[in-house]
């Protein structure tokens, strides 16, 4: 598509249609960042709101292939400034509060999560016991390492490595962002 | 922890991204990480990484923590289901009693009254003796047959004759040899 295929005619902003497969392409992949950041489905889904508001607006001054650095470079920007005015700083990164079920937007990203959770508890079912143990306490009962290596009698060091390599078997199972967006 | 951000790999990229989604980075280590999202696109990648493998692992766990109670005992437990079963229950129940008293009723048109069966079987039983009074004490009064005269050809009808005669003539030689000379 030529630039100026991708400008709307007369106004000198991006195409509505390369805003929408641009945010099929890649705005699934944009909220989990900005929920890693900001810690609130809420706040997150504004985030990408605006973060395709400013697509909107600017993007016609962006090149094809640099759109999705620049995506990520306006929603993380735009996630720090929402971190300062909301003033939730350092409050907000807490422990991360995974309400995983009421920030899913659409039907095909339901079903992407269905699949990857479906992977993921079939990799957690071959999982070490005590790697399992150690994903569990950590992710679902939400303890810190330092807290898991006390209760079960280990070295932090152990407690965290038994982490890392199960989150390494897990990882595996996921589909990548490309293949999502396909 | 202590993280060197130099020279990372996909590997551990992915482990600095989920110990800073869980929080578990010191606030130097945070700041640097926050600091690098800025402008490193596969440091953010790693990030959603992060994000949505600890969402996949805790809905996984919670599918794993609830299968323990099978889903049909938890459906035994609800309430429509359990009226639908009762109605449909007393919905059976009284088709079989009605059905039950209509057969009463059915059966009590056909058959006789219990008081009149001892009065039936005494009179069946005079009628059979009188019966048999009657065929063995008084030989029947009827008027002797009559023999037909079959001897003549005149007291048959002239055209069951032509017929016999026709269908014997006709008829395929079972015995033997015909005698007949047809030529």
């Amino acid at each position: 598509m030529s630039a100026a295929d991708a400008l709307s005619e007369g106004h000198g902003k991006l195409n509505p249609s390369i805003v929408a497969a641009l945010y099929l392409a890649h705005g699934e992949e944009l909220r989990r960042f900005l929920l890693g950041l900001v810690r609130d489905p809420a706040l997150a889904a504004d985030v990408l709101q605006t973060t395709f508001a400013r697509l909107v607006e600017r993007g016609h001054e962006t090149r094809e292939e640099t759109r999705k650095a620049w995506l990520f470079r306006v929603a993380y920007h735009e996630a720090m400034a929402v971190r300062r005015r909301e003033a939730v700083g350092d409050k907000v990164v807490r422990e991360v509060a995974w309400q995983a079920n009421g920030d899913v937007t659409t039907a095909e990203d339901r079903l992407v999560r269905f699949e990857a959770v479906q992977s993921v508890q079939a990799e957690l079912a071959n999982l070490r016991p005590a790697e399992r143990q150690i994903v569990r306490m950590r992710i679902y009962e939400e303890k810190s390492f330092a807290v898991i290596a006390k209760e079960l009698n280990i070295p932090l060091g152990t407690a965290l490595a038994r982490m890392r390599t199960a989150l390494m078997k897990l990882r595996k199972r996921l589909p990548r962002p490309d293949e999502e967006s396909k | 922890m202590q993280t060197t951000d130099n020279q990372l790999n996909t590997g551990d990229l992915d482990w600095l991204a989920f110990c800073y989604v869980a929080n578990e980075l010191s606030a130097d280590e945070q700041a640097s990480f926050e600091s690098r999202l800025a402008d490193d696109q596969t440091a953010c990648e790693a990030v959603a990484r992060a994000v949505e493998l600890v969402q996949a692992v805790a809905l996984a766990e919670t599918c794993d923590r609830e299968r323990p109670i099978p889903a049909s005992i938890t459906r035994r437990t609800t309430w429509p289901r359990r009226l639908a079963w009762m109605s449909v229950g007393a919905s059976a129940a009284l088709v079989l009693v009605a059905a039950a008293l209509g057969w009463q009723s059915i059966s009590g048109w056909f058959a006789p009254p219990p008081a009149d069966r001892g009065r039936l079987a005494e009179v069946w039983s005079q009628t059979r003796d009188e019966v048999r009074q009657i065929v063995y004490t008084e030989p029947l009064d009827l008027p002797p047959v009559m023999e037909a005269d079959f001897s003549s050809e005149e007291s048959l009808p002239s055209w069951i004759t032509a017929a016999v005669f026709n269908q014997a003539a006709s008829a395929p030689e079972l015995d033997g040899p015909s005698t007949h000379d047809e030529s």
